[in-house]
């Protein structure tokens, strides 16, 4: 399962490559906005994750951008807490960085409907 | 989650705003043998999980074999965590077979593989000479924080900077928090010194605040002084009796409760009896009174208390001795403070001023804290007993210490010869919003302790 990771961070995007690909995902990285864009029509993924500044705080631009390319699950990540920002632009999921394996894990499971919860259907 | 990492000391982490802020760099920086390695041990055998362990990464300044060996002295440091919630790793091999980057490099890979919630790097200093110039070091350290900001972990540096070293080291721009760790000697006396130099987006206690290194670790003793201090309490309308009758009718049916009081007087004068009229007439009436004694050992207390009817033993008596000669004055003042707290005291006899002004060379010290103590037990209601030496006869002598201002009552007791004999007397200089017989009283010492006699015609001296 493909995931696009568009992060500004090569230390951070380095991590979240690495945990996501220990759970089994394809990881496409984009350290600009423009290059996470062009890759997302090429071959849209099942899930974004957006640093929201990227590329010069382009991030939130980007949410909005891929939202109307395909109604695939956005993961807004930020070193602020931008969660109403990352809300307005679209995205599905807000996580503050730096970024827990465990529920960058976790929250790319249950975008995707992988998780334990999201399949058993639920309480 | 919370955005604060704590020590597991409280009074640490208050220095700290209430912690460090979480998932930081912090760099801790001192001489050889300041604790700094104890400090970093602290945190971290008090917040390693098995989830999220801490890393102790040493480098090349102290083997990790004596590391391990004298931590386990410390009261903290447990054996059964060791390879399961705190790791130990020795760097020093990979930093001399191959620089600083297969330092960073095994960093990188701690991360992803242990996925730590804290990690030592013990000595960081050590790193710099590893580098080939001072650009690589740049290049290596600004990889490492890179690395280490991505990953929620709590990071410890740990280098032997000098003072003059502070501000030149790029590590010093990287971190979010700098805690100093210095050691002060005061003649035979040898005690650290904290101070947190930079702390990043949080609030922190300034100036330099005292610890001392025991089995449990770095003990801190912040500024008295330091700490905000209610203003606005209200006062005790109650009066306390002094327990000496006669001297209860010199001060208007006697002290103001929660009111501090300054027994002035040569030795021999009978200051330490009086304390103990006070100590043991609150006991009598159910009021827990501390006696915190630099001057008789237990045994020489007991022994004239009950020369008088009382015992250290009863109710309500609570004992507080250190020997003069090894005491620390903020542990001291803390010790008090906490007994008092612990016990609810209203009542509180420090024998004597002297004897704790000996314990620092630093006056403004001193005065910093005797003043905090007169504060905070008058915002409890608890009542002050001071003690305070003075020569015999002449000038009394009494603002030596710049405590008689403070203090609510002065009471001066005087020894003077006549003909063959001494003859003890005692006159209130002062009383903070209270009237006071102005007469000079003599007075003798039986079985019952102290007792009045009538006003002096003239005095005694002459």
């Amino acid at each position: 399962m493909l995931v696009l990771l568009a992060e500004r961070d090569p230390y951070g995007a380095e991590l979240s490559e690495y945990f996501l690909r220990t759970e089994g995902y394809v990881v496409e990285l984009a350290l600009s906005a423009e290059e996470a864009e062009r890759r997302f029509r090429e071959r849209p993924p099942a899930l974004a994750i957006v640093e929201l500044l990227i590329s010069g705080g382009a991030g939130a631009e980007l949410c909005t951008s891929l939202k109307q390319l395909a109604p695939v699950p956005v993961l807004a990540i930020s070193s602020l807490d931008a969660r109403e920002q990352a809300f307005d632009a679209g995205a599905d999921a807000f996580l503050q960085k730096p970024l827990d394996p465990l529920q960058l894990v976790s929250a790319v499971k249950d975008l995707l409907g992988q998780s334990v919860l999201v399949r058993g259907g639920g309480p | 989650m919370s955005d604060r990492l704590s020590s597991g000391q409280p009074r640490l982490d208050a220095i700290l705003g209430g912690g460090l802020p979480a998932d930081a760099i912090n760099l801790i920086v001192g001489q050889p043998g300041t604790g700094k390695t104890i400090l970093a041990e602290q945190y971290l055998f008090h917040n390693a999980t098995e989830e999220r362990p801490g890393l102790y990464l040493s480098t090349v300044s102290e083997p990790l074999e004596k590391l391990i060996r004298y931590g386990q002295t410390l009261s903290f440091f447990e054996p059964e965590a060791i390879g399961s919630r705190v790791i130990y790793e020795d760097l020093g091999y990979a930093l001399a077979a191959n620089g600083l980057q297969a330092v960073v490099d095994r960093v990188a890979s701690l991360l992803r593989e242990r996925r730590p919630g804290l990690l030592v790097i013990d000595s960081f200093k050590a790193l710099e000479a590893f580098a080939e110039n001072r650009e690589s070091y740049r290049r290596a350290l600004h990889e490492l924080a890179g690395h280490l900001s991505a990953f929620p972990a709590n990071c410890f540096w740990i280098g032997e900077y000098a003072e003059s070293e502070l501000g030149r080291s790029p590590e010093f721009a990287v971190a979010d928090a700098i805690l100093s760790l210095t050691t002060l000697r005061e003649g035979s006396r040898e005690m650290g010194l904290f101070q947190v130099l930079k702390l990043r987006g949080s609030d922190f206690r300034s100036g330099q605040h005292t610890y001392r290194i025991g089995l449990d670790g770095l003990r801190l003793f912040p500024r008295l002084g330091a700490a905000q201090e209610p203003t606005g309490y209200t006062a005790d309308q109650a009066r306390l009796s002094s327990g000496v009758a006669a001297l209860d009718a010199m001060l208007d049916r006697g002290y103001w409760g929660g009111a501090s009081t300054l027994i002035a007087g040569p030795s021999g004068g009978g200051k330490t009896l009086l304390g103990l009229h006070f100590i043991f007439k609150g006991a009598e009436l159910g009021e827990t009174g501390v006696i915190a004694t630099l001057q008789e050992n237990p045994i020489q207390l007991e022994r004239m208390a009950g020369g008088f009817g009382w015992s250290l033993e009863q109710p309500n008596v609570e004992l507080m001795y250190r020997s003069p000669i090894d005491i620390y004055l903020e542990e001291w003042f803390y010790d008090l403070l906490e007994l008092i707290e612990r016990t609810g005291a209203s009542r509180v006899l420090v024998d004597s001023l002297g004897d704790l002004r000996l314990a620092t060379t630093d006056e403004l010290r001193f005065r910093e804290y005797t003043y905090t103590l007169l504060q905070r037990c008058a915002i409890r209601g608890v009542s002050l007993m001071l003690t305070l030496e003075t020569m015999h006869g002449g000038s009394p002598a009494v603002s030596d210490y710049g405590i008689s201002n403070l203090s609510d009552n002065v009471v001066q007791l005087q020894l003077h010869r006549h003909r063959a004999h001494l003859i003890h007397t005692i006159a209130v200089l002062k009383t903070r919003a209270s009237h006071h017989d102005p007469a000079v009283r003599e007075f003798i010492i039986n079985d019952g302790g102290i007792v009045l006699g009538e006003p002096m015609q003239r005095n005694p001296d002459e």
